[in-house]
């Protein structure tokens, strides 16, 4: 399965970095410059009241993690790196929406 | 910090002898007191400092000694057992404070020196509104000071009675006190909670306090060693075990203790009815969201800096630790000749880095006071 | 009599006829874009009180620009003499030139240039013409004298009373010039026709007099008709293009809001006539603190609405916290908030959302849901403090979201994702009602504000703790001591200014503290705002530390707001200690407190000052 991230996940969960193309995450870096500073402490996960966060954006693609957002912001309070993490899932929304037909 | 209420902590509090400190007698002073010339200054009594005098005093350098409390011994005074090894604080104690009796050395307790200023080669010490001393050079070993963990709001210290930080929780063993739950039974679990006011922008900290990882395993051990059936879990975002002993120490909390050590840094913590507390994490090695509900929540705090503020002389205290002019090759204070820095208020350290870095200033500072005087010669 | 004609006349008519043909289009678009229920209202509105109520707010707003006055009353005086001035040069033109022609219906040219076709006592009735003229030189004076002002706030902004003034483009900048223009250019052809004939009022008559003593005014007298038919035509031509379309759009804004229309989503053009009406006035650049903290980023208002207007996209449209302030500052009363949220497009985020905090909720009968929204669990102090106020008050109560898994919906809508929004809401709506609790009280501003105005929960009350603590007091419910101390009062935006809630937080404070605290609704921003989803934290950090110094320079002990996220973005910047109200009224809470004494040392809840 290849991922919008242009990660290839196999079906034995591998993930192929050899694959990887990193376009989708670099375009939304130049609108959200913190989103790389990750350090996938899992902060704002544990505080979403969705249990989501924005650590699911981060790694590889998993889209329903964003569609149920509340956009509530706890995740922006906790987050140790200052990321924007709001500002973060409205991109990553937006280039889904604009990746949607292209990829 | 201020001492907590302790409400289901049951006090066993005794006084103990060798914490005395240095208003006793009981060691001999040793070195004949040799005239000397110049004088150095010593701020702050924990291990840096005392290191520091030691070295001095050695090197035939007079000493004044300017401690804010009333005993020597910094934040060791606090302390129950040393990583890695376990030795009991109380015997670091000694072995440190034995080279403090010295007949060169001049103890100044309860004396808090908020500034120091450089004039023409000598330096004032001051006090709040009054000069307390002056020297030919200053060593400051002012230590760091605890992060101050109500200002991370949503873990509930200072709100919620089940939770503690490290520290308080080494003054728990230190004074012998007993953590019961809230049946005054044994607690079934307690969670250890890393990077509290360290790496976190939140509270403007960029910086890895390098010690509370190795504290929270360090303590994780000596509450299953104290209550055998209590679960314990620490949080951590990175494990950084750097020191000598300290990899190994982690892989005894896990193997002989079965300290659960979970890859999530825990976002909030609220109070169930019982007065327990709830805390909220993720697994990130699991990609799951977790709950989980504990006893005891004990926040592994960091180290803020503490110098700048002398430094400065304006009482101020920024977030990040003063750094030396060539930090790589020294300890000196830029733009003020003949000051040095020793210990924790260069940055964080153990505390044989800081008996290091205290040893390491004194002869820095024995270094400039020859260059000083050759060169005035 | 003469022929009332000269040719110089065209000039000024095609110019006027384009902003005319342009108004009369764009009123028909305005009206034709309505909802079919606005244009029901527009239809009664026409023929209620509320027309004489319309006409009434534009002489006082159009013309005299009364609010404007009431915020900065040196710029209002700049506004009132251009608008009410010209009004009144206009109207006296048309009145005298009726008189004298006994002709209604002449065409508008003849009462701009009358005094070109009747420099003197050419026409009956001509001792009236005294009077006339020096009316007429009294307005044109006015009006001068606000151009001076308008110049000098275009390159000393500070001296009207303004940090900053917008930045204009090209084309307005074309048409300022011809405004500017204008009355001089009126000046001159008036003085020298009247010098020409040895007529005319204080300021013509003798400017008039000197032209006739350095030369012979004569010759010069058509050539400069011209000029001021040219300067008209130009402008009138760039109207409909520029910031002063606002002119003939803004009174058609006040009749149409007076009607009850409001912006909203199904009727698009009623947003463009708030548009058209932004007069590009600047008065909402000072009221954003971002023009502090993010010099040159045009995020402001004035650029937001000049750039809808022109159909850009809006700059940093995201970036802009929707606190408000430039809303109520607004003298035009253009609907910011509502119109930027519209901006914010849906991507589609939240809908379909299984909150698991919604079930099980149901069954739990009691009198008071509290509910302390999402945030307020990052700031346990303040649920805590609630725990004990319910428990002291005697209250039957239910903490609905004590998982921190519920969402009022507001967060989503602030973002632009209303859908997602409106279905929360209708899960939630049915949630709080059958708990069957006759009171909800909400911690968070941002959950009452939403729950207060789009919630329908027919029988039940929505109260922020504020309010409810304010109840209480003054029911006797709970007693609290004095503090001695003085405290500054931090008005959180959605409370104070989003939702008017300015007296309870006054009241409990007030009996807390010796501080004078009264709110006005004209609070500033944490920065901590929702809204502005794009900025970074160290600007909002910036904001938070700018308002943190004005609201603290009488040096309170403490700062009290009633907002979690107030509270959370206050405290990394301030050495003062900051409470939510919830906090110090649990904190001085008299008679049977359970509350232990956290620290010593300390004078307020034992923080003591960055220790
Ligand atoms: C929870 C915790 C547990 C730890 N456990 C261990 C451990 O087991 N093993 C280990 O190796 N390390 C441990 N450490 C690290 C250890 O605490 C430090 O390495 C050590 O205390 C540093 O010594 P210091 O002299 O630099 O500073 P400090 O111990 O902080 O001493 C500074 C002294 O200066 C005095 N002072 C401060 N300001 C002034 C002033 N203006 N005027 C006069 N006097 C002043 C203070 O009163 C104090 O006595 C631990 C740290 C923490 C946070
Ligand atoms: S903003 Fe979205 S991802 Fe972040 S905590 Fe709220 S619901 Fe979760
Ligand atoms: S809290 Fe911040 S740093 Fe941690 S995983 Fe989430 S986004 Fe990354
Ligand atoms: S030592 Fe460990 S707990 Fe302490 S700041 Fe560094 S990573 Fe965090
Ligand atoms: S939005 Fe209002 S305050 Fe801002 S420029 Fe326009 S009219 Fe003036
Ligand atoms: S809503 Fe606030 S931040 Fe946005 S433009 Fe207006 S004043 Fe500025």
């Amino acid at each position: 399965m290849k991922t919008k991230f242009g990660f290839d996940i196999h079906d034995n969960r591998q993930i192929d970095l050899d694959l990887e193309d990193t376009r989708f995450a670099d375009e939304v870096a130049v609108v959200v410059k913190s989103w790389k500073a990750c350090m996938k402490c899992g902060a704002c996960v544990g505080t979403c009241p969705v249990g989501k966060g924005v650590l699911n954006l981060t790694g590889i693609n998993y889209q329903p993690a964003l569609t149920t957002c509340l956009m509530c912001g706890k995740c922006l309070l906790v987050c140790p790196r200052g990321i924007n993490t709001r500002h973060l899932i409205l991109e990553v929304m937006n280039k889904y929406r604009e990746y949607g037909k292209a990829v | 910090m201020m001492p907590r209420e302790k409400p289901y902590i049951k006090s066993n509090r005794q006084e103990i002898p060798a914490f005395a400190g240095m208003t006793s007698d009981a060691q001999p002073v040793t070195g004949n007191r040799q005239p000397v010339t110049v004088r150095v200054a010593v701020v702050g009594g924990g291990p840096a400092g005392m290191a520091a005098v030691g070295a001095l005093a050695a090197m035939h350098i007079g000493v004044d000694w300017y401690e804010k409390e009333d005993r020597v011994g910094g934040k060791l005074n606090n302390y129950h057992q040393l990583f890695p090894d376990r030795v009991p604080a109380s015997e670091a104690f000694g072995q440190l404070v034995k080279g403090t009796y010295h007949n060169h050395i001049d103890r100044h307790l309860g004396k808090a020196i908020t500034s120091v200023g450089v004039n023409a080669g000598r330096i004032s010490l001051n006090g709040k509104d009054h000069k307390i001393g002056e020297a030919d050079a200053v060593i400051l070993a002012t230590g760091f000071d605890f992060f101050d963990a109500r200002h991370k709001e949503e873990f509930g210290y200072g709100i919620y009675k089940h939770v503690i930080t490290s520290a308080d929780l080494e003054t728990v063993f230190a004074d012998g006190d007993k953590l019961l739950n809230v049946n005054g039974s044994a607690p079934a679990s307690v969670a250890f909670v890393h990077c509290v006011g360290s790496r976190d922008e939140q509270v403007g900290v960029s910086y890895c306090s390098r010690l509370c990882c190795i504290t929270g395993i360090k303590q994780a051990i000596q509450i299953r060693r104290e209550y055998r059936e209590t679960r314990v879990y620490n949080f951590y975002i990175d494990m950084r075990a750097f020191g000598r002993g300290y990899e190994e120490l982690y892989r005894e909390a896990q193997e002989n203790h079965g300290v659960r050590f979970i890859r999530g840094r825990v976002s909030e913590a609220s109070e169930d009815e019982q007065g327990r507390i709830r805390v909220k994490a993720e697994d990130t090695l699991m990609s799951r969201p977790i709950k989980l509900t504990v006893d005891w929540l004990v926040l592994l705090i960091g180290m803020s800096p503490s110098c700048s503020a002398v430094l400065s002389g304006k009482g101020e205290r920024e977030k990040s630790f003063t750094n030396a002019e060539n930090p790589l090759t020294g300890s000196a204070v830029k733009g003020q000749p003949g000051v040095f820095l020793a210990g924790c208020c260069a940055g964080p350290m153990s505390i044989p880095e800081s008996v290091a870095s205290g040893r390491s200033a004194a002869v820095q500072a024995a270094e400039y006071l020859n260059k000083k005087n050759g060169n005035s010669e | 009599m003469e022929k009332l004609f000269d040719p110089f006349v065209l000039l000024f008519t095609a110019g006027f006829s384009v902003t005319g043909i342009w108004f009369i289009y764009k009123v028909y678009r305005w009206l034709a874009g309505l909802s079919s229920a606005d244009r029901s209202l527009v239809f009664h509105g026409v023929f209620s009180a509320r027309l004489w109520k319309a006409l009434i707010e534009t002489i006082s707003e159009s013309l005299i620009h009364r609010k404007v006055f009431s915020r900065n009353p040196r710029l209002g005086y700049m506004h009132m003499s251009l608008a009410f001035g010209w009004f009144m040069l206009i109207l006296i033109g048309n009145i005298e030139s009726t008189w004298y022609t006994g002709d209604l219906f002449k065409p508008i040219y003849v009462s701009v240039f009358w005094r070109f076709f009747d420099p003197g006592p050419a026409f009956p009735r001509a001792a009236w013409q005294p009077g006339f003229a020096f009316i007429m030189d009294l307005f044109l004076l006015l009006v001068l004298s606000g151009l001076l002002f308008a110049i000098v706030k275009r390159f000393r902004s500070r001296l009207v009373g303004l940090k900053r003034t917008t930045r204009q483009q090209p084309v307005d900048r074309l048409a300022l010039t011809a405004l500017w223009l204008i009355f001089p250019a009126r000046l001159i052809a008036e003085s020298m026709t009247c010098g020409a004939h040895g007529t005319g009022s204080f300021l013509t008559g003798t400017l008039g007099h000197l032209f006739s003593f350095a030369f012979s005014p004569s010759p010069l007298v058509l050539p400069t008709w011209w000029f001021y038919s040219f300067i008209l035509s130009s402008f009138f031509f760039l109207l409909p293009f520029t910031r002063y379309a606002h002119i003939p759009s803004e009174p058609v804004l006040i009749f149409l809001r007076r009607f009850g229309v409001r912006v909203s989503i199904e009727s698009p053009s009623f947003t463009d006539l708030n548009l058209h009406a932004c007069s590009s006035c600047g008065i909402c650049l000072d009221a954003c603190q971002l023009s502090e903290v993010m010099p040159g980023k045009q995020v402001q208002s004035n650029y937001f609405n000049r750039a809808l207007r022109n159909g850009a996209n809006p700059p940093h449209q995201w970036d802009c916290l929707l606190c408000g302030r430039c809303g109520s500052a607004c003298p035009v009363g253009v609907e910011l908030i509502p119109i930027r949220q519209l901006q914010r497009p849906d991507t589609g985020i939240g809908r379909g959302l299984q909150l698991p905090g919604l079930v099980g909720k149901n069954g739990h009968k009691v009198t008071i849901l509290y509910f302390a929204g999402c945030m307020t669990h990052l700031t346990p102090g303040i649920i805590s403090s609630m725990r004990k106020i319910f428990d002291q008050s005697g209250a039957s109560w239910h903490f609905f979201d004590a998982d921190g898994q519920n969402c009022c919906g507001r967060p989503l809508k602030l973002a632009g994702q209303t859908q997602a929004a409106s279905e929360l809401k209708k899960k939630l709506e049915q949630d709080f009602l059958r708990s069957g609790a006759g009171l909800l009280v909400t911690s968070c501003p941002i959950c009452f504000r939403i729950f207060n105005e789009e919630y329908r929960l027919p029988g039940m009350r929505v109260l922020h703790h504020s309010q409810y603590i304010s109840e209480l007091l003054e029911w006797k419910r709970i007693k609290v001591g004095p503090s001695g101390l003085s405290a500054a009062y931090h008005e959180p935006c959605e409370l104070g200014r989003g939702s008017g809630i300015l007296v309870e937080p006054g009241l409990v404070i007030r009996s807390l503290f010796h501080s004078d605290v009264t709110p006005s609704g004209e609070g500033l921003c944490c920065g901590g705002s929702l809204g502005g989803v794009a900025l970074e934290p160290e600007v909002r950090k910036a904001v938070a530390r700018g308002a943190a110094e004005q609201l603290t320079v009488n040096h309170p002990d403490v700062l009290i707001t009633a907002c979690p996220l107030c509270k959370k973005t206050f405290k990394p910047v301030t050495s003062i200690p900051v409470q939510d109200i919830a906090e110090a009224t649990a904190h001085y809470l008299i008679a049977g407190s359970s509350m232990p004494e956290r620290r010593k040392s300390t004078k307020v809840l034992g923080y003591e000052i960055n220790k």
